[in-house]
């Protein structure tokens, strides 16, 4: 069953001066548990796309449904509340709130969620130590290194049991043996857990771990392959 | 509520030299303003209540036509019911009965014009201290006929104590008022009008002068405690038939004085106002800061699902901690130095120093100490961070996030 399915999605940026069409008509669907890498180079609609999907931006013309239900119809204000409740981001960078510990990073979502202490406690243990940054929780975002910062954001992204999580280029600041434990753990999180993860790329040893790439160009879907399992 | 409290807590240590450096600012300014403000108020105490407490009272009962036309056609009887009104008011400090007319005072070798003061002697000196500023002679008794007069009159009228002045002038209804009376003390007073002019005598004696047996031209009263005022002024008004009696306030008694104060107090505010504008500014320019820095933290946390709402009260949480943690140790810096200058009044000189003697009073400032006016401060720079920060924390539900996280602004 898809989780999340675009239909005849459109971005088109200054409309009425000079229109750019970062995302021209892509009509996709995610089922659950995938691990899909969304692939392109620099300018081709990826993040745009990703931002469509998660919420962050409303389409011009298309509809995105997750759950079948569409989201482009909500308000500003349900939009926010629908990301924090069902989806999980990983940004670039800035990702982590500086004046918090790993550990409290992890738990300010499960926190505004309004999860009970315990629930709270276990699940970012839990988290933390799939992640391999356990013995860091008490440590600040500044004292951790690129590799372990994204891997608290991808402990964070997970600690409300999203419907699905987004990675917007997550690997592009980290070196290749970070890059690499950080993909062997969200592939470890997609198999034991089931959660449909999305990210993009353009680092070719990135995409070979996926299971599925969509390949972009201008806007548009040019290859949509399925790796053999 | 705790959450956003630690969080905004430990986000206003990020930059510890900026965030004390704006703290210290407040600090200064408490001090500062809540030392301007105790002096104010302690001059205004001391006029409040040593000035017009020997001059007009706080209040006085007259006969209503009295105070426009000063004669003594327009006294007032004082009746036991009026007597017995005032008496049994706990919230008087001073009850003084008195007749006062304009005479001519006379020695043989020259004559002035003159303020005939009847008085009780008792009353008199509690109100002015007016016993202790007798230099020779005695001060005035219940019993006798006796004047007291200030030394620049002596001088005038050439009279030492134990000599005799003739003094003339009209008595109730228009009969002639004459007497030989004797001076048996002069005083030295700071106020050159009274000690020019004013010759006291016992209330008696001013009765058989002016033909006034159980008539007065005013009781003048003083409170216990200024804040009463209006609440005495209009119990007596309710309380005496207003056809018959005028109920004065020392306000429209001593004019000059109110004046003083009102644009005193005026200008004193309008300097403490401009002395928290710039700190307002200095807040404002912090919050600023602190909201611009944090741009793409901020949006990232918005992404999350994060309402800007629950950033906004985060940042004003910021914000009012600045302002109390500076408000509070402002105010404990304060109060030592205001209680130093409480106990250890500051000496004033040149114009401020003669306008205080003219008012019989010590030139000498009290720095006041008054809870309310520090509670004010501390609300004062309350308000001004929340109005501080609304500029900058309204920014923070127009950010473009999407624009901030992909790195385009
Ligand atoms: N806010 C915007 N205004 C105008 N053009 C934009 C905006 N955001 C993105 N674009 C343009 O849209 C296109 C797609 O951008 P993006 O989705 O960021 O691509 P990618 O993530 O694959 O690099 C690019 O040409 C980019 O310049
Ligand atoms: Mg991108």
């Amino acid at each position: 069953m898809a989780v999340i399915e675009s239909i005849d999605v459109h971005k088109t940026y200054n409309p009425e001066t000079i229109p750019v069409r970062a995302v021209d008509g892509i009509s996709v669907s995610f089922d659950a548990g995938e691990f899909t890498a969304i692939v392109g180079p620099s300018g081709c609609g990826k993040t745009t796309f990703l931002n469509l999907i998660g919420g962050l931006e409303k389409p011009t013309q298309g509809k995105v449904l997750i759950d079948e239900k569409d989201i482009s119809k909500l308000s500003i204000r349900e939009m926010t509340d629908y990301r924090l409740h069902n989806i999980g981001f990983v940004f670039q960078a800035y990702n982590l709130i500086p004046v918090m510990s790993a550990y409290e990073n992890v738990a300010f979502i499960m926190q505004l969620l309004k999860f009970t202490k315990k629930d709270i406690a276990e699940r970012v243990e839990y988290l933390l130590r799939t992640m391999s940054v356990w013995d860091k929780r008490d440590e600040r975002p500044n004292t951790l290194s690129g590799g372990q910062q994204q891997r608290v954001a991808v402990a964070r992204a997970l600690a409300s049991k999203p419907k699905f999580i987004l990675a917007d280029e997550p690997t592009a600041n980290l070196d290749s043996k970070s890059t690499g434990t950080l993909l062997d753990l969200m592939h470890h999180i997609n198999e034991t857990e089931n959660t449909t993860i999305i990210f993009s790329t353009h680092d070719d040893r990135v995409m070979e771990r996926a299971r599925r790439l969509i390949q972009l160009d201008d806007g548009k879907i040019v290859k949509d392959e399925h790796k053999g399992a | 509520m705790k959450q956003t409290l630690i969080f905004a807590w430990r986000n206003l240590w990020r930059n510890k030299r900026r965030t004390l450096i704006t703290i210290s600012s407040i600090v200064f300014a408490v001090i500062i303003a809540s030392f301007m403000r105790g002096m104010q108020l302690g001059s205004y105490d001391k006029m409040l209540n040593d000035a017009i407490k020997s001059t007009t009272g706080h209040l006085s009962i007259m006969d209503k036509d009295f105070w426009e036309s000063k004669t003594l056609i327009n006294s007032l009887e004082y009746t036991v019911e009026l007597d017995s009104l005032i008496a049994s008011d706990p919230s008087l400090s001073i009850r003084a009965p008195q007749i006062s007319s304009g005479c001519l005072a006379s020695s043989g070798r020259n004559t002035r014009g003159v303020l005939i003061m009847g008085v009780d002697p008792e009353v008199e000196d509690q109100r002015s201290g007016l016993k202790g500023k007798i230099v020779e002679g005695a001060y005035l008794s219940e019993e006798g006929s006796g004047v007291v007069i200030g030394g620049m009159l002596a001088k005038y009228l050439h009279l030492k104590v134990g000599d005799s002045l003739v003094v003339l002038g009209q008595g109730y209804m228009g009969m002639t008022a004459a007497a030989e009376l004797e001076v048996t003390g002069i005083f030295d007073h700071p106020m050159s009008m009274i000690d020019k002019r004013f010759i006291y005598v016992n209330l008696n004696t001013a009765r058989d002068l002016f033909f006034m047996e159980g008539r007065l031209t005013s009781v003048d009263l003083v409170l216990k405690d200024y804040n009463d005022l209006d609440v005495t002024m209009d119990k007596y008004i309710s309380a005496l038939d207003t056809t018959v009696y005028d109920v004065r306030s020392w306000k429209s008694m001593n004019k000059v004085l109110l004046q003083q104060i009102e644009s005193d107090n005026f200008f004193g505010i309008i300097i403490i106002g401009i002395l928290y504008l710039v700190i307002g500014f200095g807040i404002f320019g912090t919050v600023l800061m602190m909201v611009m820095e944090r741009k793409r933290e901020f949006s990232v946390m918005m992404a999350l699902g994060l309402r800007p709402g629950r950033l906004v009260r985060i940042v004003l949480a910021e914000t009012i901690m600045m302002g109390m943690i500076g408000a509070l140790i402002g105010l404990a810096l304060s109060f030592p130095v205001i209680y130093y200058f409480h106990l250890n009044p500051i000496p004033i000189t040149g114009e401020n120093a003669e306008f205080y003697r003219e008012f019989n009073l010590e030139p000498i400032l009290e720095v006041a100490i008054k809870p309310v006016s520090l509670f004010w401060q501390f609300l004062i720079v309350l308000i001004l961070s929340i109005v501080a920060a609304i500029g900058p924390v309204n920014s923070i539900s127009k950010f473009n996030f999407v624009s901030i996280i992909r790195g385009r602004e």
